[in-house]
């Protein structure tokens, strides 16, 4: 089950894709949204963009080079092999710069990210680290991490 | 003989071991590795009866769902207050024998293949301690060691465990359906749980219309002490929205034994999540366990974890029970920017309990004679100073159907308080 919120949060995703980001990021974000599941080099981007480390106008494969010059740790897969929700959930934790818990201060990684993100009400209770993502819960995650974290 | 078990251990092992190295070698699969030490609390007051102990669940009436911890560890330490009406005095007593009831309740590894059987299929393996259940968390539901394979794919999932409960502390899930188990209850010296295996065989269906789950099971248990308690189980659970911000889950489930015949359990619950009003969480849920009554036997589950010694302070029983339960839970601090404050939860808990038959019902409080036995109220607490830690408070009574009568010893108040960090 979803949590309800998602639903509305998915909608300011949307409007911020469309209106901030422009026409070609809110072809990117339709897309991924059909996306049965997110990969990589799909998630990098999209939470770069979303985060305005990647810029606008940048290329699609130069997205983990920003992040990685952001100081943010991408995961070591291969662009195109699935991400798991623990692995987006450090990524979110990451370039929204959010504190963590005390186990993710000693052991920042996905476990702890994803511990964190559901403590703030950004993943639902349940969730586990390697569960697979869809294109859907990745922009309901982050749309729910923008709307929390105010960028 | 030892040779025969060695080489049936490594004829098991080996293969094992070299499946997971070769799927490890794959980008697609992750392992996950961890656990959860928790403390077990009992606290035994004047009377002989116990009502502190350590929940595991870290929610609130279980709206919401147990924590996505890995390496999780649990101490709660808790006070006990005790009023008696007739002699108007307070007890507290701290909860004793900490480190006797420390366990370990997960250790589990898990492999995750998630583009097999074919590239939308996923598959996991787990190995080791957790908490093994039924689809409907009433028939099964405890700590055990076993395995669980997982087979799913977007329109069907399908699943079997297998698990052992020898290994486990007798005190954390308690089966108690035999005269062995009621031995080794009352029995200090001993520390492990009766030994018994659980199988759990479920097909799922995930929105198989109108947004429905449904998830058909069977379940078995083998009871490896005493000759002729086995048991065997089969059932549907339902669950989905309908209509927006309210979801169901309905269950219906049977139960055979050699020597009673056939027993019968349903649970319908509604949860209403209105999210805008601080977050707030209504439950409203039914559980009816058949009794003793024309071709019906009474419905014993395997574990109570449900309306037992834990959530009572009694043993309100299970068979030929129909029992209501309303609980609200809501965070009042929502808007606030402290993270903390914003994840402090309050809860209210109602749970009304009715027989079915006219059995009598002699471990109810106040010697009730109607279908009527009484009701439990409670109100919780939890705190979240951050993801990792929090304390809870609990301060709960039962109302007995009979108020006039003089059995004041069992219808007090409790309040029991407890902190947990996760690791």
């Amino acid at each position: 089950m979803r949590h309800p919120r998602h639903g509305a949060a998915l909608g300011v995703w949307f409007l911020l894709a469309s209106v901030a980001l422009g026409a070609q990021s809110a072809q990117f974000s339709g897309d991924v949204l059909l996306t049965e599941q997110l990969t990589v080099a799909d998630a990098v981007y999209l939470v770069g963009l979303a985060a305005g480390i990647v810029p606008i106008d940048s290329q699609f494969d130069d997205a983990p080079n920003h992040l990685t010059r952001a100081g943010i740790r991408v995961p070591e897969a291969t662009p195109g092999s699935p991400i798991s929700l623990g692995e987006y959930a450090f990524l979110i934790v990451q370039t929204f710069d959010l504190p963590g818990g005390l186990m993710y201060s000693f052991f920042p990684g996905p476990r702890y990210a994803l511990r964190e993100l559901v403590y703030l009400d950004v993943v639902e209770p349940g969730a586990h680290a390697g569960e697979k993502l869809t294109g859907r819960s990745a922009l309901a995650i982050l749309a729910s991490a923008m709307e929390e974290f105010g960028q | 003989m030892r040779h025969r078990i060695a080489h049936r251990i490594t004829a098991i092992a080996v293969p094992l071991v070299l499946s997971a190295a070769s799927l490890l070698s794959q980008p697609r699969v992750t392992l996950d590795a961890g656990g959860e030490v928790a403390a077990h609390l009992r606290n035994t007051d004047a009377v002989g009866s116990s009502y502190l102990t350590a929940v595991e669940e870290l929610s609130l009436f279980g709206v919401a769902r147990h924590m996505p911890g890995h390496i999780a560890m649990e101490y709660r330490l808790g006070v006990t207050g005790r009023r008696d009406s007739r002699r108007e005095y307070a007890e507290y007593a701290f909860a004793q024998n900490l480190l006797a009831s420390v366990e370990l309740t997960a250790a589990t590894f898990r492999l995750i293949n998630r583009e097999f059987p074919g590239a939308t299929g996923e598959f996991s393996f787990e190995l080791g301690r957790r908490r093994f259940s039924d689809p409907t968390n009433l028939i099964i539901d405890g700590i055990a060691d076993g395995a669980s394979i997982v087979f799913e794919w977007p329109s069907v999932s399908a699943s079997l465990d297998v698990a052992y409960t020898g290994l486990s502390s007798k005190n954390t899930n308690p089966i108690v359906l035999t005269d062995a188990d009621r031995a080794r209850l009352d029995d200090d010296s001993v520390y492990l749980a009766g030994p018994r295996l659980l199988s759990v065989a479920t097909i799922g269906a995930p929105a198989i219309v109108a947004r429905q789950d449904a998830e058909f099971f069977v379940a078995h248990l083998r009871d490896l002490e005493t000759n002729g308690a086995d048991g065997a189980f089969a059932g549907l659970r339902v669950d989905g929205p309908i209509v927006p911000h309210l979801f169901h889950t309905t269950s219906i489930a049977a139960g055979f034994t050699a020597d009673d015949g056939v027993s019968l359990l349903s649970s319908f619950s509604l949860r209403y999540y209105l999210d805008r009003v601080y977050l707030s969480r209504f439950r409203v849920e039914t559980t009816y366990a058949s009794g003793d009554s024309g071709a019906l036997s009474g419905f014993n589950p395997v574990h109570r974890v449900r309306f037992g010694e834990k959530e009572t302070g009694f043993d309100a029983g299970f068979a030929d029970r129909l029992v209501a339960e309303l609980a609200y839970s809501f965070r009042p601090f929502i808007a606030s920017n402290a993270s903390w404050l914003a994840a402090t939860e309050l809860g209210f808990d109602l749970v009304s309990f009715f027989r079915t038959t006219d059995a009598p019902a002699p471990e109810f409080p106040g010697n009730p004679t109607g279908p009527y036995l009484g009701t439990r109220v409670l109100a919780a607490a939890r705190l979240r100073a951050s993801s990792d830690f929090g304390l809870d408070a609990r301060i709960g009574t039962f109302l007995r159907s009979n108020p006039d009568t003089d059995d004041h010893d069992r219808g007090r108040g409790f309040f029991s308080t407890s902190i947990f960090v996760l690791f």
